[in-house]
């Protein structure tokens, strides 16, 4: 995933969801068409892993969590619970009956609360 | 105590690459030889036939004309092209079983490998660098010393992870302090067993330390697919990001967020119309 559309329009308009600023958006939108009310929803991040790289140039990661940010105010949305940047390489959980999110990372698994 | 030697020991027990691989490799190899040898040996093998017809037709390595035969595809590609499609596909079934210690499930190694091969070839074309043929089959076995390391990395993840954490060095480094071998290095004497070409030696020994290859493009650009193979969060496993980024090769290519950016992109799209093709 890349934070910005604008590399490649013509993709963002074939793949949004290829693009922070695109996919996002896309998603809320899907969600709110399904009925999905805004005061109901509970936001959580995770993610955001970068490599050693002391210039920066990189950190695709932390450059899709500044975007998604920005996406998520405009949205009014705000975040419950998070679990972002360093190195580690995360999978996310969400089991749709019950809403519980687990992270597992390093070999462990955490509820993210 | 470190595994070295086990972990040394143990690459006798992987497999020789299939016989037709070397024999064509030592062939096409040889400047006197007669490219009917080759062919001959081809024939032999329909299966490879079919899946080398399949590769040379693909979008990934031609370009409008049709080739139907394997004299044609030496012909028109030549055989050192055909070479390393043959190794490319030969080394496949190593990285497409799951790999323990890193954590990766069936096929993600091999996902990786050819998402960096791609991604050579995405900078390569952005960038207007003519790529050598050793280049994708390079990208392709980079990390195939990992499938040496797994298991010793499966009993020792949790020392390695924060003896890396600890002293804040990557992966790579944390393998080599406790293993007394990296993954890079184990590939390297892999390839040297399997007696392939020595111009493969450098990308595999040396992809996280691009700076020590004195200057060689490929190991250069391996480093650099790599890196941008982890950051699209492709094989990534217990390792996860805890590799180190060579700035000084990043700048000798005068790379920019937004070419890597657009690196990324476009090896995406590519990698979405081969992945059936590639196994």
């Amino acid at each position: 995933m890349l934070p910005l559309s604008r590399i490649d329009t013509g993709k963002a308009r074939e793949t949004p969801c290829m693009f922070t600023d695109t996919g996002v958006p896309r998603l809320l939108q899907q969600m709110f068409s399904f009925g999905a009310k805004r005061s109901n929803m509970i936001v959580k991040i995770a993610g955001a892993s970068s490599l050693f790289d002391e210039r920066g140039m990189f950190k695709i990661g932390e450059r899709n969590y500044i975007v998604l940010r920005k996406v998520l105010d405009k949205n009014n949305l705000l975040v419950a619970a998070e679990d972002v940047k360093g190195c580690t390489s995360r999978t996310l959980s969400l089991f749709v009956k019950n809403g519980r999110t687990i992270v597992k990372k390093n070999g462990r698994e955490e509820e993210l609360n | 105590l470190n595994n070295r030697k086990e972990i040394i020991d143990k690459i006798r027990d992987i497999p020789a690459i299939p016989a037709i691989t070397s024999k064509t490799l030592k062939i096409l190899r040889d400047p006197d030889s007669d490219i009917k040898e080759a062919v001959k040996l081809f024939e032999l093998d329909p299966g490879i036939t079919a899946n080398i017809l399949k590769l040379v037709n693909s979008s990934v390595f031609s370009g409008e004309i049709k080739i139907y035969s394997i004299r044609d595809a030496l012909v028109r590609l030549g055989g050192r092209r055909i070479t390393q499609m043959l190794l490319s596909s030969s080394v496949s079934k190593f990285m497409n079983r799951p790999l323990a210690g890193y954590e990766l499930s069936a096929g993600e190694l091999w996902h990786s490998a050819v998402s960096c091969a791609l991604s050579m070839e995405t900078i390569a074309k952005l960038l207007n660098i003519k790529l050598p043929e050793h280049a994708f089959t390079a990208g392709i076995m980079h990390d195939i010393g990992k499938i040496l390391l797994g298991s010793f990395i499966d009993v020792k993840s949790e020392l390695i992870i924060s003896y890396a954490e600890n002293e804040n060095i990557s992966f790579p480094e944390a393998e080599q302090e406790i293993l007394g071998i990296d993954h890079a290095e184990a590939g390297a004497i892999l390839i040297e067993k399997w007696e392939l070409p020595e111009e493969f030696y450098k990308p595999l020994r040396l992809h996280h330390k691009p700076e020590e290859a004195e200057g060689d493009m490929v190991t250069e650009l391996v480093h650099l697919a790599d890196v941008l193979t982890l950051m699209e969060g492709i094989g990534t496993g217990r390792d996860g990001l805890r590799y180190k980024v060579s700035n000084k090769t990043a700048e000798k290519y005068q790379l920019t967020p937004s070419l890597i950016e657009r690196t990324i992109c476009e090896t995406k799209v590519r990698y979405d119309e081969v992945k059936g093709l590639l196994g």
